[in-house]
């Protein structure tokens, strides 16, 4: 099973919009797929109409008990799975930082699901901490969205410097332009430029669109609701990317 | 994983609107497009994927078109195929869908089993939250059979969503206690099979004999040996289509287990029509072996390069060459063998040897049963055995284990054929320590073969392009075969003891009695 974390430290950047919709076109393609919500707010969760809670409380995953497959909810999309959001993730951190080994805690969630999936999409609650570090240590493909600003490059940039930093080997990365606004001339710039000039970032760009924005009253992923709007285009072209960087994982 | 989905059997009364307003009428329904569904159903020939819960369909027709792979608790899988009238996994684009179909198929080719058209309708059931918690399909096919179209029962299939069992035990307690509607005795795709006439699945190569204690012995050998007869048949039109490989090697098996019952069950035969049809069967197994020979060079390719030679794998290119070449020429003279009329006269006669009356038959033991006689054969050749089993020693010839295969494979075949007509307790455990002295065997006669047959390459290998550095390559992988001989003599005197232990020969002697004579 391949796992691929979206991750920003910026929250309201479309990380669990990506999550969702690559969750689904992965899962047409015939992967075996789930996402693990890890955001408290539960975004992920209501998006996919299921209630944010584990049964038996989502710390008990983290501590090694009870099998993460008893808790998962199918989704209106056939083949994706969802490990649903739990309220009590607010405090991961501490949970984590109580365990031995704790970047390995996910990991070891993970492991129990290996054989079941293909591919595992975290979506995770925007921080840098041990939980980040924690999902760095469990992808294999880190999926960032980067909104055009000069501000959101140098984050990027920035998480960069920290993996390759770490001591931990650090999972791959690939970046991507979301929220673009084709009016807005730095977002076109950006757009054309950041591809060209930082190899980790996909050409595939998801723009600022109201029916991404719909996908909260509609609840449902884009790429289902309106296969051929462009961002729903604009998700099918990052998938294919995503999926290319993965099968060239060893 | 959710659990395979239920179908259940719609009134044929009840057209596709009708059904929807009587579901809609006590259930939270969202209906979906309807579309219609043209597909050839696949497996192997012996329905590997049937028996592992999966189903492969593709569109029919000679277009290129996508291979669909449907498994309990996944999404349908697809994967690109090039028109052809079968499939090995092997041949199929890398990925998920050819990994899965490796598992199960091995070396199986995909043919198709039936096709069948359907309209379908989707529906999900849904909860409060406008969530999916059951999807529902209606289904109404056909089973296409040339220019026949047979009307299937119309059904609805159930499909659990993950984490609804509430939702699920709620819907499936409105379907069939307020709607009576009554489970479907299969799945639409083996409907359609029957449908047409075919074989739910597949064709086993092993024969299915339940004998009785107290059968006579001729009626016995005749069951066996016309199952025999019929797999081998079955099997001759995919040897000759070079569908797969295992074609040529369950005719092959066939054979040799009809030439173990004449042998073990010597006196129950006319001597002299048992002796053509012992020459013939003899003949086959002759006609059929060089391309059978090829055929495990070629499919254990991979294992063939142990290190330090697998890191030569592309020096070693022209020796597959060569192989292919090889069995290209000696199918061509097994294809004419097998159209040939010795071929059909000899099938003939080991059926109406196997279908003479009890009464016609000649041999001094057609009357004895079938338990006394072949309990006699399985204590002799186990004793054997054990004797010959024991006298082999570090210095024995390599052709003194190779005799010991051979006794082998005959007290597996009596085991197989006529294992049922005593305890299971007894009979289960020889066959596993047999097998497992059988394993070491082979290892070492295969090696020992393999070795013989690719020195027997090493001129022709020579005069090929690159054929230099392909000698050298060959050179390490003979050596690695000889190292493999070396490990399975090694392992050859523990296994021999597990199957000759004194607790083992105390058990056979007192199953398996001794005939009075």
């Amino acid at each position: 099973m391949k796992t691929v974390a979206t991750y920003s430290i910026k929250g309201g950047v479309g990380k669990t919009s990506a999550a969702v919709n690559l969750g689904t076109l992965a899962a047409r393609d015939g992967l075996r797929t789930l996402i693990w919500d890890l955001d408290p707010q539960g975004a992920a969760s209501f998006l996919l109409r299921i209630r944010p809670k584990v049964k038996g409380g989502g710390k008990g995953l983290i501590r090694g008990k009870g099998d993460p497959l008893s808790v998962m909810k199918g989704t209106d999309v056939e083949g994706l799975d969802l490990l649903p959001a739990d309220f009590s993730y607010r405090h991961l951190d501490i949970e984590l930082d109580k365990r031995k080994q704790p970047l390995q805690r996910l990991r070891q969630v993970l492991d129990k699901l290996d054989g079941s999936y293909d591919l595992a999409i975290l979506d995770c609650a925007p921080s840098i901490s041990l939980v980040s570090e924690s999902v760095f240590s469990a992808a294999d493909l880190l999926l960032v969205p980067i909104v055009p600003s000069t501000l959101s490059v140098r984050t990027f940039e920035q998480l960069q410097g920290f993996l390759a930093g770490a001591d931990e080997p650090a999972p791959a990365v690939l970046a991507f332009l979301s929220m673009v606004d084709r009016r807005k001339k730095l977002h076109l710039e950006l757009t054309k430029s950041l591809p060209a000039t930082l190899p980790a970032v996909a050409e595939t760009a998801i723009p600022s669109a109201s029916v991404v924005e719909l996908m909260g009253v509609q609840r449902a992923p884009v790429v289902a609701t309106l296969p051929r709007s462009p961002a729903a285009k604009a998700y099918v072209a990052l998938w294919e990317r995503v999926r290319d960087t993965l099968d060239a994982l060893p | 994983m959710p659990p395979t989905p239920i179908e259940l059997l719609l009134p044929p009364a009840l057209d596709r609107q009708a059904a929807v307003a009587l579901l809609a009428e006590r259930l939270a329904l969202e209906v979906g497009r309807a579309r219609t569904e043209d597909r050839l159903v696949l497996d192997s020939f012996d329905g590997r994927l049937r028996a592992a819960g999966l189903r492969a369909e593709r569109p029919p027709g000679r277009r290129t078109g996508q291979l669909t792979l449907h498994e309990p608790g996944a999404p349908p899988r697809r994967v690109e195929i090039a028109p052809s009238k079968r499939h090995l996994a092997s041949e199929l684009p890398p990925g998920p869908v050819r990994r899965r179909l490796a598992e199960v198929l091995e070396m199986r080719a995909l043919v198709p089993v039936v096709r069948l058209r359907s309209s379908v309708l989707p529906l999900a059931v849904l909860n409060g939250d406008a969530k999916t918690v059951v999807r529902l399909v209606i289904e109404r096919a056909e089973a296409v059979a040339g220019s026949r179209r047979i009307p299937l029962a119309p059904r609805l299939a159930v499909e659990p969503v993950l984490g609804y069992d509430d939702d699920l035990a709620r819907t499936l307690s409105v379907l069939r206690d307020r709607l009576g509607l009554e489970p479907a005795e299969r799945p639409v795709s083996d409907e359609a099979v029957v449908a047409v006439g075919g074989r739910l699945g597949g064709v086993s190569s092993k024969p299915k004999v339940a004998l009785a204690p107290g059968t006579r012995a001729d009626a016995a050998a005749a069951e066996v040996l016309a199952q025999l007869a019929g797999i081998a048949e079955a099997n001759v039109p995919g040897t000759i289509a070079d569908v797969d490989t295992e074609f040529l090697h369950d005719l092959r098996v066939a054979v040799r287990r009809a030439r173990a019952v004449l042998r073990e069950l010597e006196g129950v035969h006319d001597p002299q029509r048992r002796a053509h049809v012992r020459d013939e069967l003899k003949w086959i197994q002759g006609v059929t072996g060089p391309v059978r020979d090829l055929d495990v060079q070629l499919l254990g390719w991979d294992e063939l390069l142990p290190a330090p030679a697998g890191e030569r794998a592309a020096e070693l290119e022209p020796l597959r060459g060569l192989l292919e070449r090889r069995r290209a020429r000696e199918f061509a003279h097994l294809r004419r063998s097998l159209r040939g009329a010795r071929f059909a006269t000899a099938v003939a006669d080991w059926r109406a040897l196997a279908t003479t009356a009890p009464a016609d038959t000649e041999g001094p033991d057609a009357a004895v049963t079938i338990d006394a006689l072949a309990a006699d054969r399985i204590r002799r050749v186990y004793r054997r055995m054990v004797r010959d089993g024991s006298a082999i020693g570090e210095d024995s010839r390599p052709e003194a284990l190779h005799d010991l295969r051979k006794r082998g494979k005959e007290l597996r075949y009596l085991l197989e054929m006529f294992g049922g007509l005593f305890d299971p307790k007894v009979v289960k455990p020889m066959v596993k320590t047999l097998k497992q002295l059988q394993d070491v065997l082979g290892d070492f006669q295969d090696t020992a073969v393999q070795s013989e047959l690719l020195r027997g390459l090493r001129d022709d290998l020579a005069a090929e392009r690159g054929g230099p550095a392909a000698l050298i390559a060959l050179g390490a992988v003979l050596d690695a075969l000889a190292a493999a001989q070396v490990d399975a003599r090694d392992h050859f005197a523990g296994s021999l003891a597990t199957f000759a232990a004194a607790g083992q020969r105390a058990l056979v002697r007192d199953t398996f009695p001794k005939r009075a004579t």
